[in-house]
């Protein structure tokens, strides 16, 4: 073949990766309220005297005077918050949460979480309800209308198109080279065949009708599994197995916290575990490039500190009905004062914001009030003054920032090599494998983005952070219908994690924001990184109502 | 459930954050990218794989530069490509200021869309054509020799410079011999020496002092110093070469007496001397074409008046950059504006002028200089080329021959010509930079 027809050959398979980048992100993005409950009520409680009719909209409502309740009850004789009233497996429930006058069910004072059924008459204070069924619309589980209207064929497309991109990543070395090595690319071959295995299972055994999230984080693996194929062929494997453990986790998370009262209950033992991990990685790590959070056992390397982000979020999520029995935070802010500390003492300062930002994002979704956060913000302030006053020469490591040229081959080394060849790439890249920035020491960890934007070029780098982006929207409009506060809880502190993440690897290879050396969830090489960001998948997968209620025929 | 639902907008805020670092990424990116590209570090655009493809020529269309089959080319003549090495570049950038490292982008044809690996079809990379006249550059690098020093001839009328040769040098073939070399020979073959070093200037600042006396006090022309061969100030030796007795500004210039100007120097004091040093480019960059000149250094800020002294006749902390020595007599040639020098040659003249003399005082100082070609060079080193020229002998230290200088120009309108010539540890101006001067501005007169 002649130079031209190479150069068209690439050209055109550049910018099929380019439209099929942006078909995948933009289509996820559409699908997202598809098949979503509209907003009818999933009960109906009413009023014994005035026979008015509440609906009860959410699966955790909080009842009480109070104009923040879920279910407000104009009756002076009634506690600002007086109960929850909750679905569970079994059925709805009701609990008093410290309420001055009770709660009568029946006309029986409760005391503990008690189950009500249908018809029976509530009373708080001087108010009455009966609990009714909702003659519109049925519960959404047992509706059998609309799982029939599910189309089978949408995730099993985006994944498809997923497919296609990964195949025509892998041509573009071929059509360089034009020589067909099976070797060279038989992992991306594996990696394709597994993300088909997962969709399978999760489409016919776990019978999920949504498929969306998924498929975005097969693409960003997908992409970086590539990009470290054809600069690090050897450790290719290694990431392919975390792939796979990633959606084992993935699938045993959803299930884990398919009862939320459940993990609330193991809620301290996790704490205990992961205070306990820290301990042992502060006493037993070694320092490897300025940062001391590795544990090596036999041949394995792993980074604690990503497994003890899923813990966090365990630790800090919540039921409703807990929030509102037990207002205290404290517990909460002791276990991650002490997640922070442990990571300074590690020197790993990206993930000590990431936890930061985490710990911020629960206690306000918790308690709601911004004094809380302001206090935590100063006190965090205060704490890196002392620091900096004590131990100056960590300032140093951040004060090249914004200066990175001036320093090019000292402390900006990275940044200047990302920003070269980012630029080198253009908007339509290089192709996979013809890049420089693979040769920089870790490269496909720390320093990713700037892989992605050499070698696929500007346009599918912006897709990918628009996809964190995207990750981040669906979290948020989960949460408007999500089956407990638990999930809500949870899947906002994964997805702030998510985005912290790609914040400070994305700003931080550029030098907007200062280097810390964190990994592109999904994308970066790494083991513990990919594992961690299947299970932070996983806590916004399950705030997804449709996840436990909506089920295939 | 209203309450989390309602606080999630947190969420939210975080996204659009993130999207607006994103925004601001591309705008990074979009405006600087093209300087990102251009940095050494990127191994797309060097060694190997220097596949940007424009020519570079020099003033009368004799290519330089050339890539052919991805293979960069350079002149066949040896000498050639060593005259011209340290404006043309070499193939790793390793000459900082080299056009091939300073014009990567327009050599390289970066286009935006495509990056590095732009095609052919879309390929915009120019061609440059340089100021330079490689065959006076071959004469000046055979002239110098075996010394290390720097030559520069520039028009100061245009401004572009015509000769620039940079010595020790080397073959942009065989690069491999400066990394080698454990003799001291290639020391700093690297550095363009006319605009990336200072030297010690010696005589040749006396220009500066006389400037200064020219100034600040009205009768310098008939002030009388004498001259004893030492002088004693602040307990302290100042030395001169011959014992000149009662002398005049004009001959002590010709005769190039260090007691006269040290006396004058100290007479002027550090604030006066300062202030004119400044004004003629001192302690400042000059720039053009994306090059930045090394400072000349005048700092006399924790001198007493026995190292004043020595400051007034170019040693002390003085230095000069060879640059800006050709800027200054150009600005000297053209009664006090200079031209700045130019490298890339255009098709319309776009001249910038700066300001570093006052009219009578740059006329005056080209007749002195003048006076010293006549009385005292012989104007038989430069025949019919009217030249004003000054030499220097900058001491620069014990056990080392000094470097010497030779700097003019030629007052002839058809030979508008400023030059500068240091050899480093070669000795006397005169006897060393000036054959050097003789030679090859002969040369550039009669191509002209």
């Amino acid at each position: 073949m002649n130079t031209e027809v190479i150069f068209f050959a690439e050209l055109s398979i550049k910018i099929i990766m380019i439209v099929l980048s942006l078909i995948i992100s933009f289509s996820c993005f559409l699908s997202m309220k598809n098949q979503t409950r509209k907003k009818n009520a999933l009960i109906i409680l009413q009023d014994e005297q005035t026979k008015q009719e509440i609906p009860v909209l959410y699966w955790e409502n909080s009842i009480g005077r109070s104009k923040r309740c879920d279910i407000i009850i104009d009756d002076p004789t009634a506690s600002r918050e007086h109960a929850v009233l909750f679905r569970r497996k079994d059925g709805w429930f009701l609990l008093d949460t410290n309420s001055k006058t009770g709660i009568f069910v029946n006309g029986q004072r409760i005391k503990n979480k008690t189950k009500v059924n249908v018809n029976d008459k509530i009373s708080f204070g001087s108010t009455t309800l009966a609990l009714r069924k909702n003659s519109e619309s049925r519960e959404i589980f047992s509706n059998s209308d609309l799982t029939k209207k599910i189309k089978h064929l949408k995730p099993a497309k985006t994944l498809f198109l997923v497919t296609l991109f990964i195949v025509l990543a892998c041509a573009q070395p071929i059509i360089k080279s034009q020589k067909i090595e099976v070797s060279t690319f038989i992992l991306i071959l594996a990696f394709i065949l597994l993300s088909w295995i997962f969709f399978f299972i999760s489409i016919f055994v776990f019978k999920r009708c949504t498929f969306e999230l998924e498929a975005l984080a097969i693409f960003l693996s997908g992409i970086g599994l590539t990009l470290i194929n054809y600069a690090k062929p050897d450790e290719t494997l290694l990431q392919l197995v975390a792939v796979g453990i990633g959606m084992v986790l993935f699938c045993l998370i959803i299930w884990f916290i398919k009862n939320p009262d459940l993990v609330c209950k193991m809620r301290f033992l996790i704490a205990i575990s992961a205070v306990l991990l820290f301990i042992f990685n502060l006493i037993f790590a070694k320092e490897i490039n300025g940062a001391k959070n590795w544990i090596k056992i036999a041949n394995f390397s792993f980074q604690p500190s990503e497994f003890i982000k899923i813990a966090f979020i365990f630790v800090g999520a919540s039921t409703l009905d807990e929030l509102q029995t037990t207002k205290n935070l404290s517990g909460f802010i002791v276990f991650s004062a002490i997640c922070i500390v442990c990571l300074f003492f590690m020197k790993d300062f990206g993930t000590a914001c990431i936890f930061f930002v985490a710990f911020l994002i629960i206690s306000f979704m918790r308690s709601g009030s911004l004094r809380t956060v302001i206090l935590s913000c100063s006190a965090a302030a205060l704490g890196l003054f002392l620091i900096l006053t004590f131990k100056p020469y960590i300032k140093d490591r951040f004060a090249v920032w914004g200066h990175v040229w001036e320093q090019a081959n000292e402390l900006g080394y990275q940044q200047t090599r990302v920003l070269t060849y980012s630029a080198s790439g253009g908007l339509l890249g290089v192709g996979v494998g013809n890049g420089y920035l693979k040769n920089i020491f870790s490269a496909t960890g720390d320093l990713i983005f700037g892989m992605i934007c050499e070698e696929f070029g500007l346009i599918i780098s912006i897709v990918v952070a628009l996809i964190v982006v995207e990750i981040t929207f669906f979290a948020h409009f989960y949460n408007f219908k999500s089956r407990s506060t638990f999930y809500s809880i949870a899947s906002c502190a994964a997805a702030a994690m998510l985005i912290t993440q790609a914040a400070l690897h994305i700003f931080g290879t550029t030098d907007i924001l200062p280097l810390t050396g964190v990994t592109l969830p999904f994308v970066s090489h790494g083991g513990s990184s990919m594992i961690s960001s299947f299970a932070m998948l996983a806590f916004i997968k399950s705030a997804d109502e449709r996840t436990y209620a909506l089920k295939r025929n | 459930m209203k309450c989390t639902r309602n606080r999630s907008i947190v969420l939210t805020i975080m996204a659009l954050a993130f999207l607006c670092g994103i925004c601001f990424f591309i705008y990074r990116f979009v405006t600087s990218a093209n300087l990102w590209v251009l940095s050494p570090i990127n191994k797309h655009l060097s060694g190997v794989n220097a596949t940007f493809g424009g020519d570079i020529l020099d003033r009368n269309g004799i290519v330089l530069a050339h890539t052919k089959d991805n293979i960069r080319s350079y002149n066949s003549d040896g000498m050639i490509r060593k005259a011209v090495l340290h404006t043309v570049g070499d193939n790793d950038s390793q000459i900082a200021t080299s056009i091939q490292a300073l014009y990567r982008d327009e050599l390289s044809g970066y286009n935006f869309i495509f990056g590095v690996n732009t095609p052919k079809i879309f390929k915009q990379s120019k061609n440059i054509q340089i100021t330079l006249d490689s065959e006076i550059c071959k004469t000046a690098l055979s002239a110098i020799g075996e010394y290390k020093g720097a030559i520069c001839i520039y028009n100061y009328k245009t401004g572009e410079i015509v000769c620039m040769v940079s010595a020790p040098t080397f073959d942009p073939y065989h690069p491999e011999a400066v990394a080698n070399d454990k003799s001291g020979k290639y020391e700093g073959a690297y550095i363009n020496r006319v605009i990336s070093s200072s030297f010690a200037p010696g005589s040749v600042f006396k220009l500066v002092t006389t400037a200064a006396g020219l100034t600040f006090i009205d009768d310098t022309e008939d002030k009388i110093y004498s001259c004893h061969q030492t002088e004693i100030v602040n307990g302290e030796k100042i030395t001169c070469l011959s014992n000149h007795g009662e002398i005049k500004l004009k001959n002590a210039m010709m005769e190039s007496c260090n007691i006269y100007f040290a006396k004058l120097a100290i007479d002027l004091g550090k604030s006066k001397m300062t202030k004119i040093a400044n004004e003629m480019g001192f302690n400042k960059n000059f720039n053009f074409d994306r090059i930045t000149t090394k400072k000349s250094v005048y700092d006399v800020s924790e001198a007493d008046d026995y190292y004043l002294g020595w400051s007034g006749v170019g040693q002390y902390k003085d230095l000069l950059n060879p640059m800006h020595s050709v800027i200054l007599m150009g600005a000297i040639a053209n009664s006090g504006e200079a031209v700045l020098p130019c490298i890339i040659k255009k098709n319309q003249v776009n001249k910038r002028v700066e300001k570093l003399l006052s009219k009578e005082i740059a006329d005056k100082l080209k007749e002195m200089m003048r006076y010293n070609v006549t009385a005292n060079y012989g104007d038989s080193m430069f025949p019919g080329l009217n030249v004003c020229a000054k030499t220097g002998t900058a001491e620069v230290g014990e056990n080392q021959k000094p470097h010497g200088w030779m700097v003019g120009f030629s007052a002839n309108e058809d030979t508008p010509l400023a030059f500068s010539v240091v050899v480093e540890n070669a000795g006397y101006g005169s006897k060393t930079a000036g054959p050097i001067a003789s030679k090859v501005l002969n040369l550039a007169a009669k191509k002209y």
